[in-house]
């Protein structure tokens, strides 16, 4: 409970250390948010007037201060853009952002596993070979790219799948897809790896000698070994998703989160800059500490260590 | 008696590429119903391999039967499918490894491994299983077997970790238990009550096992017939009494010669050089804080308490006792490594206990450490002139042709090649690893060594050898050594003096020959009794320790050993006894010091 407790307040740290940091750099980047807002040939005076209105004018420490208050009461400003609360606007961009990284991640995890397994098992066949080929190359190729060509493949010579917009989950299906792979390579390599090593523990050979079967050997006790690192991954991938779903929400023109930090970013909307990288911060702290958490329970000897 | 496993004309090999290399060749081994049968030999002999055949894992372990039978209850089990196997292995034939603490898999308890193995041979209910293997546990002797169920496998010793391995072995009455070095792991006194466990288990179930050691004098103590491999071949084979009295094959013999070796020669026979006191340490002590919850007082591992001891120049100083009494702790206190919390330490009557860096250093030229594992203490990336050179680059300002011409010189004392300078460690033997790491201990002339388990890694052919290098560059530099090893004859073999830890406390110190023959502290002679031996009129008469040494955070109050101790009273529960000087250089901690006769059959 205590250690729950002490990754809370952990993960609070780190929400407030990105907020500041991110506050600090939009501020110190070129470019007057005023002057951009008010638009040309506008006169200096509207611009100040703007610029009042905004409270761009007060010293940066007290406009930092008014906006960890007012994260405090729920209040996440305004949007620069449209008058609209940001709060809303995040909110209405949450829901894609998530079924997309949920969907890559199950994707990610699924074709890891299994590919992994099947890797592991046939180590050093033809199948092991293929498999390794595939997974250094999702690894190593940028999704935008990979979402390019599922569209092209896809899209423009089969006419199987949607490409563009979101609703339905036909047309989440690419998106997944593009997003998951680098996060499948990754996992499958993984899960092979600590599939190899695991079987390699003395206890494994006393297994055999108790006369229990390969297959109770891999699912039992070998995979749950190798699941550990790859529930660290799992966290982490996470991470590489959300900064990935900008792209992807670009290319496959989806709305979501991280289409919503690079209009903002393009129109200097300092609060939903702010808010958004809030949320992708709250989010990615909460998924690592979940796996941290869950650690403890895959692996008793974690909990064991701790008393 | 009817025989129960019959290998003939086994041969084995392990595959390496596309080549296979002949592991074992031509074994040939009978053993009987209720028989123990003990393959002894070094490692690499393919006793081991030997074994894995037996049980048909060898196939899952890169290597193949490339010939003869091995009959089982006459079925040739050498070339059953693996999936009949299955239904052999912890059924019929059962299997106990080495390590306790690997042997289990950490992240399920105690109680659902036993569960599975049950179940997957009889049909039974889980809580049938579960019921079954608290009887199990209760049969090899674990106290409050029903709690241990629900336990993970690190929250118990390693030797309740292998009593637990044998009862899941026995889970299904198995005929053949194939044990490979039960024991190596563990403390002697640890190892003398499972070797008894077994011969008990042995009576009980009626069962044969095949017990694989390279310790003859562990074979010697629990063997009805005994045979050694030596280089993938039996080359003897007979009953215990013929191989270790009459030893034929000119192997066994070199065998059975450097354990009596061991035994008859001591270094307390030979002149000291010198009365020079080099090491002292007064009173020194070191705890070490446990993790604590909040709100909770902290709780303390006091890992030495109040040891005094000194040692001279060219004088090997022993360390013996079970592993948690704190003898490392204390080598380490000894070289500064760790800072003691209390007490002095005198480095030629000048006390060295927090010094400045410089100092420190001084002191580290001086004082050097060799460890167990040889493979760890060496960087694998660097040259073996790099290696042993590194102490002259941190500590002299030789040349980089001055620092060649003494490591050239330093691996001709410690017998290596010098040519072999430019190798790097992985191309090494383990013996001949460790003279890499007592020549980068020696390259500075230091006066002191410390000597942490510095053989015990090491075959018994390799580790005399050892031995004898450590006790020429003894003879030739004046070294003085702590010497530490949980081998009782190494330590008798290359001690001038043995101290004597339990708990954090030397309770008996005296001169190894004095101590061997004459112990005064009633843990001493427990653990002397323990230790096993090849002499085989003593056999199997030895009284065993009960229990086990008690957890550090909370030692008995009064003398710690107490609990264990046949002759404890009431003044022993409550009365630490202080170390009191008995004739010349023997001291002891006992209220009843073992020098009457009576003493010493009560304790029987």
């Amino acid at each position: 409970m205590l250690y729950v407790l002490s990754r809370f307040g952990m993960a609070a740290g780190v929400i407030l250390g990105s907020v500041t940091l991110v506050f600090i750099i939009v501020n110190i980047l070129p470019g007057d948010v005023a002057t951009l807002l008010a638009g040309d040939d506008v006169p200096t005076e509207t611009v100040n007037q703007l610029r009042e209105e905004l409270g761009l004018d007060r010293p940066l420490i007290s406009q930092y201060l008014d906006y960890i208050a007012g994260l405090f009461q729920g209040d996440l400003g305004t949007s620069y853009a449209n008058s609209e609360p940001v709060l809303d606007r995040l909110l209405d961009n949450l829901g894609p952002t998530l079924a997309l990284t949920i969907s890559s991640m199950i994707v990610a995890i699924v074709l890891g596993l299994i590919l992994g397994i099947l890797s592991a098992v046939y180590q050093n066949k033809l199948l092991d070979g293929i498999i390794r080929v595939l997974s250094l190359i999702g690894v190593s190729t940028p999704n935008f790219w990979i979402g390019i060509l599922l569209i092209w493949i896809f899209s423009v010579q089969l006419h199987l799948l949607p490409s563009i917009g979101n609703g339905s989950f036909e047309q989440l299906i690419l998106p997944s897809i593009g997003l998951g792979i680098t996060g499948a390579g990754v996992i499958t390599r993984l899960i092979r790896n600590s599939i190899l090593e695991a079987s390699n523990e003395p206890f494994i050979r006393s297994l055999r000698g108790k006369g229990i079967g390969q297959r109770a050997i891999l699912f039992k006790h070998i995979l749950r070994h190798a699941l550990i690192p790859a529930v660290t991954m799992v966290g982490m991938i996470f991470g590489e998703m959300l900064a990935g779903s900008v792209v992807t929400e670009t290319v496959f023109s989806r709305q979501g989160l991280g289409r919503l930090i690079v209009d903002a970013i393009d129109q200097k909307d300092i609060p939903i800059i702010q808010g958004a990288i809030l949320f992708t911060a709250a989010f990615y702290v909460v998924i690592n500490m979940l796996v941290d958490i869950s650690y403890r329970y895959i692996d008793p000897r974690i909990r064991l260590n701790e008393k | 008696m009817r025989t129960l496993l019959e290998i003939r004309n086994l041969s084995v090999g392990i595959e390496r590429g596309k080549e296979v290399i002949p592991a074992v060749r031509n074994v040939n081994l009978d053993i009987g119903s209720g028989e123990i049968v003990c393959l002894v030999g070094g490692s690499g002999s393919g006793k081991t391999v030997t074994s894995l055949a037996v049980l048909r894992l060898i196939d899952y372990e890169g290597g193949r039967i490339t010939g003869g039978e091995i009959l089982f209850q006459e079925e040739d089990i050498a070339s059953l499918a693996q999936q009949e196997m299955n239904g052999i292995r912890g059924r019929k034939i059962a299997m106990v490894t080495q390590d306790p603490m690997t042997a289990l898999n950490p992240v399920f308890t105690i109680g659902n491994q036993f569960v599975e193995v049950i179940r997957k041979h009889k049909s039974v209910s889980r809580s049938e299983a579960w019921n079954e293997a608290i009887g199990l546990l209760e049969k090899v002797h674990i106290p409050e077997p029903a709690s241990r169920m629900k336990q993970y496998p690190l929250e118990l010793s390693g030797g309740m970790l292998q009593r637990v391995a044998i009862a899941l072995a026995l889970a299904c009455q198995p005929e053949l238990l194939i044990a490979d070095e039960p024991t190596t792991a563990l403390d002697v006194t640890i190892q003398a009550q499972i070797l008894n466990l077994l011969l008990e288990l042995r009576a009980e179930e009626g069962m044969s096992i095949l017990f694989i050691t390279h310790d003859l004098a562990v074979a010697a103590e629990i063997a009805d017939k005994v045979a050694v491999m030596h280089e993938g071949s039996i080359v003897e084979q007979g009953t215990a009494l013929e191989i270790f009295a009459f030893p034929g094959h000119w192997y066994t013999k070199s065998l059975v010669q450097s354990k009596h070796d061991l035994l008859t020669s001591s270094a307390s026979d030979e002149n000291r050089q010198d009365d020079e006191i080099i090491l002292e340490a007064e009173g020194i002590s070191k705890v070490f804080p446990l993790k604590s919850k909040p709100f909770q007082p902290k709780k303390y591992v006091q890992a030495v308490d109040e040891v005094s001891l000194y040692i001279r120049k060219g004088e090997t100083l022993g360390l013996v006792g079970e592993s948690g009494s704190g003898k490392s702790t204390l080598g380490k206190l000894l070289v500064s490594l760790q800072e003691a919390d209390s007490g002095q330490i005198l480095y030629r009557g000048k006390d060295v206990t927090g010094g400045t860096k410089r100092e420190k250093k001084e002191l580290r030229k001086n004082t050097q450490v060799v460890f167990q594992d040889t493979f760890s203490a060496l960087n694998p990336r660097w040259k073996v002139e790099e290696i042993i050179g590194e102490p002259l680059r941190v500590h002299t300002r030789l040349s980089k042709g001055e620092i060649r011409e003494r490591v050239e010189e330093v691996l001709q004392l410690v017998d290596l090649d010098p040519a072999s300078r430019t190798r790097y460690p992985h191309e090494f033997s383990g013996g001949q690893r460790q003279r890499i790491n007592i020549a980068r201990a020696i390259i500075l002339h230091p006066e002191f060594l410390l000597l942490d388990e510095a053989v015990s890694a090491l075959d018994l052919a390799v580790q005399s050898k050892v031995i004898e290098l450590l006790k020429k560059l003894q003879q030739e530099m004046g070294l003085s050594y702590v010497f530490m090893a949980h081998g009782l004859d190494v330590v008798r073999d290359i001690s001038h003096r043995i101290g004597v830890m339990y708990l954090g406390r030397i309770v008996e110190i005296a001169p190894a020959e004095e101590l061997f023959t004459k112990p005064a502290h009633p843990y001493t002679k427990a653990l002397l009794e323990a230790n096993p031996t090849i002499d085989l009129d003593h056999k199997r008469k030895r009284h065993v320790l009960h229990g086990e040494i008690p957890s550090p955070v909370n030692p008995p109050a009064g003398c710690h050993f107490h609990t264990r101790c046949p002759l404890a009273t009431e003044k022993c529960r409550l009365e630490a006894p202080a170390m009191e000087l008995l004739i010349g250089e023997r001291a002891v901690a006992c209220h009843y010091p073992l020098e009457k006769k009576e003493r010493v059959e009560l304790l029987r």
